[in-house]
């Protein structure tokens, strides 16, 4: 699904070291990975480079065969579309109620006047099929709630909502629990495994937490100083190697 | 910068303004003649006339109540019509003057931005009172030339506020939208404007309010808004009508403040949720059942059919000039704006002269008084406000202030008592509009500038007597609760915790007055005083539309030049103390601002 080939970023903020530094990573379709690493390693400049969001300074990013910085506004559009992307901060509007928030996450294959549609009067299928998402996410109850007036945990929920209801091929989520309480970032990342593997979505999560990433990926990116240190299994000597611990 | 710096910046200033306008204290003192008049105006104040104080007006037709009526139809029609004018230019100024809309353009692209914007600035830098009598001039008595009058300077100010609320919104949201495949536009719209938009209809209502009370100042240059019949009333002696109409101004203007602070909670923070379980079988249960704010949806409604009405209803005031003599009047009115000496010999190099002879004699005295007029005001108003606040500060004047228990006093019904006294005399100050209450102020004082300092700093003393305030009642420092658990007083905690804490704060807010009091400072002039507006007022009396329009274009490069000192020294203070100093209520940005 992603190809990078020595793939370098470099930010224009006239720093030496470049944020990622020739980095080779091949994702297939329906792979969970978690991407670990200290602060500053390069966990949310490889995720940029994935959502296309960042361009390499050098080498090459291509999803689905196409390098994504070749590709048109439209086409480039069109794969966002593919991609949901969970920020560390969640990215919602807290004025809007949930089912807007959620909503928003089709706004590749909407355009801009259907998104309108969506805020002034959502259809009654999409209505449904919200409903239906929240179900399943456990807060029902919510859809019509302003956004702010919940708690952080069930934000989360929203926020993993509207990258379902994208209908994704691929789920970016950038720290997505760092904000909550061990418990509940266990079972906010239980969820968004569960549903992403149910429904063939690939995932690719960053994560600062092993431990609890160990419960639930196979595959783990370890990145440190921009570069890959680990590809595959766990070991703890590899952790170790990899936030210099000592042994 | 230090507090201790922008104090002695403000005593200095305050001392070369006092010099500069040879201000003289005896003048503070009412003449012989205005204590009459106070006298006779104060007292009247408890009997306000609910029929015509002369018998001869009486017999003329029309009620008393009738003219009341209609003249705050007319008040209240043009300014919500000029408000949906107002909403259009600062919807769309506003976007084009973000720089959240620009962002990812390119540099050619986001130069418009700068057009725009400057646009914007001209737009509102000219006082509504000044864009009146240019357009009363231009297109002689027409309704359209008091709409357009408040239009304008209302879009500008609505359009810049609603372009820094634009760039403050955080773009989270719009980043994700983008990310995931959504296009610029509406990443924008359902990213930033969504988020930003109970901030913009706050602010939206607070500018009605405003509005209102401008488009009743428009009555002193003739156009049949409230003000007209006020200041007639007033110039006859029949002050209790004068009472009248301005308890009319003071309700209206309370019941929009009114409006505006009970829909700031549920849009800022939206409506109460029902207490109860809600079901969560089916998307129609919880549709019935989700919260609502009643007040927000029956305001909509109210705005929507108010504007409807104010459109539609026929004209009640208007000459009936055709179009062809408007037409004439016009061109005649666009050939006289070319400087007389150009207009006669028809060598565009005389206009050096010409200009360098006004400027020198008149222009930049002019200039000078009005700008340490308005400063004047603004420092007064500020020093008033930060001994003021400590008193109508709510959670300092309650039995537990700061939620210290301060023990049984007789003396604290005294205390909330002229708490609220002083909170009623700002209220009422800040619901009079500068222009009326320097109008007043110079019947009693004589033409001196000691009234128009006086109006100026009273009504934004009221402002900023309020804004002031909710800062501290807003604000958790801890300080305060310990000085006053150590056995420390009200005012100590005030001075020595919150004041401090929230000086910053303050200063911003000043600022944003300062400006408003160069703006208006323009204006009061055409009252009596020798600063711009009493040039333009005295060109427009001699049918010099040439001199006319250049103090015009002067008064708002003067405001032009105080907006930007004060946008500078705003941005100064944001970046040296930024939170917790400077802290944002609740919602997000004040929409007094």
């Amino acid at each position: 699904m992603f190809e990078l080939r020595a793939a370098t970023l470099r930010y224009d903020t006239g720093g030496t070291t470049p944020a990622l530094n020739s980095i080779d990573l091949s994702i297939q379709t329906g792979e969970q990975i978690c991407l670990l690493g200290a602060s500053g390693a390069g966990k949310s400049s490889l995720l940029g480079l994935l959502n296309g969001r960042l361009q390499p300074s050098a080498g090459s990013v291509s999803y689905l065969g196409v390098s994504l910085q070749d590709m048109s506004v439209k086409t480039l559009r069109q794969a966002r579309g593919q991609m949901a992307w969970i920020p560390q901060d969640l990215g919602l509007v807290p004025s809007l109620r949930v089912s807007h928030n959620v909503s928003s996450g089709q706004v590749a294959s909407k355009g801009f006047w259907g998104m309108m549609r969506s805020l002034v009067l959502m259809s009654q299928t999409e209505q449904a099929r919200i409903h239906e998402l929240l179900q399943r996410l456990g807060i029902p109850e919510k859809m019509f709630t302003r956004t702010d007036q919940l708690s952080g945990g069930q934000q989360q929920r929203v926020a993993i909502a509207r990258a379902l209801h994208q209908g994704p091929r691929v789920i970016l989520a950038d720290e997505p629990v760092s904000a909550v309480d061990p418990t509940r970032a266990e079972d906010l990342l239980r969820l968004l495994s569960e549903l992403s593997r149910e429904a063939g979505v690939t995932l690719v999560v960053s994560l600062h937490d092993a431990r609890l990433a160990q419960r639930f990926f196979r595959r783990f990116v370890g990145l440190r100083n921009g570069q890959i240190e680990i590809d595959g299994e766990l070991t703890d000597r590899e952790l170790q190697k990899l936030y210099r611990l000592p042994s | 910068m230090s507090r201790r710096t922008f104090l002695v910046a403000g005593i200095a200033l305050a001392i070369v303004s006092f010099s500069s306008l040879n201000i003289q204290w005896p003048d503070l003192l009412p003449s012989p003649g205005g204590r009459t008049i106070a006298v006779d105006f104060f007292s009247a104040a408890l009997t306000p006339a609910f029929d015509f104080q002369s018998a001869a007006t009486r017999s003329l037709g029309a009620s008393f109540a009738e003219k009341l009526i209609g003249a705050l139809w007319i008040t209240l029609r043009y300014a919500v019509m000029a408000m949906t004018m107002a909403l259009v230019i600062g919807v769309v100024g506003g976007v084009f003057a973000s720089r959240a809309w620009w962002q990812r353009s390119s540099k050619s692209l986001r130069a418009m931005r700068s057009v725009v914007r400057l646009f914007l600035t001209a737009i509102r830098s000219v006082h509504e009172l000044l864009w009146a009598l240019l357009l009363l001039t231009a297109m002689g008595s027409s309704p359209w030339a008091a709409i357009w009058a408040l239009a304008l300077p209302y879009g500008g100010m609505l359009a810049k506020v609603f372009a820094e609320t634009l760039d403050e919104t955080s773009d989270t949201a719009s980043v994700v939208l983008r990310a995931n495949g959504g296009s610029g536009i509406a990443a924008f719209v359902a990213g930033i404007v969504s988020r930003a938009l109970p901030d913009l209809v706050t602010h939206a209502v607070y500018r009605l309010e405003c509005a209102f009370r401008a488009s009743a100042v428009l009555g002193f240059v003739g156009i049949p808004t409230l003000g007209y019949e006020l200041a007639t009333s007033f110039e006859d002696g029949h002050f209790r009508e004068v009472w009248t109409y301005l308890y009319t101004i003071i309700f209206v203007s309370l019941a929009l403040e009114w409006w505006g602070a009970r829909l700031r909670r549920p849009l800022t923070k939206g409506a109460t949720p029902a207490k109860q379980a809600m079901p969560t079988d089916s998307v129609a249960a919880l549709w019935s059942k989700r919260a609502r704010s009643p007040l927000v949806r029956g305001s909509g409604i109210a705005f929507m059919l108010a504007t409807l009405v104010c459109w539609i209803a026929p004209a009640q005031w208007g000459s009936q000039l055709s179009i062809a003599q408007r037409y004439d009047n016009f061109v005649r009115f666009t050939l006289e704006l070319v400087p007389h000496p150009v207009r006669e010999s028809g060598n565009w190099s005389e206009i050096l002269s010409w200009l360098g002879e006004l400027l020198v004699w008149d222009g930049v005295v002019a200039m000078w008084s009005t700008f340490h007029l308005g400063t004047l005001a603004a420092l007064f108003a500020g020093a008033v406000a930060l001994v003021g606040i400590g008193v109508t500060a709510r959670s300092l004047q309650s039995s537990t202030p700061r939620d210290v228990f301060m023990g049984q006093s007789l003396s604290l019904s005294v205390r909330v008592g002229s708490a609220a006294l002083l909170r009623l005399g700002a209220l009422v100050f800040r619901a009079i509009p500068e222009f009326i209450l320097a109008f007043i102020c110079l019947q009693i004082f004589g033409p001196t500038v000691w009234a128009l300092i006086v109006a100026l700093a009273l009504h934004n003393a009221g402002v900023l007597l309020r804004l002031g305030a909710e800062v501290i009642d807003n604000r958790d420092v801890g300080a305060d609760q310990v000085l006053l658990s150590q056995g420390a007083g009200r005012f100590v905690s005030y001075y020595l915790a919150l004041l401090p804490s929230a000086f910053n704060r303050f200063l911003l807010l000043l600022l944003y007055r300062w400006e408003t009091c160069i703006r208006e400072a323009t204006v009061l002039g055409m009252l009596s005083f020798g600063s711009l507006g009493f040039l333009i007022s005295e060109a427009r009396v001699r049918l010099f539309y040439d001199e006319m329009l250049l103090w015009i274009v002067l008064s708002g490069a003067l405001v032009m030049l105080g907006d930007l000192a004060s946008d500078s020294l705003r941005s100064l203070l944001r970046r040296d103390h930024r939170q917790p100093s400077i802290i944002r209520g609740p919602g997000s940005r004040s929409p007094y601002l």
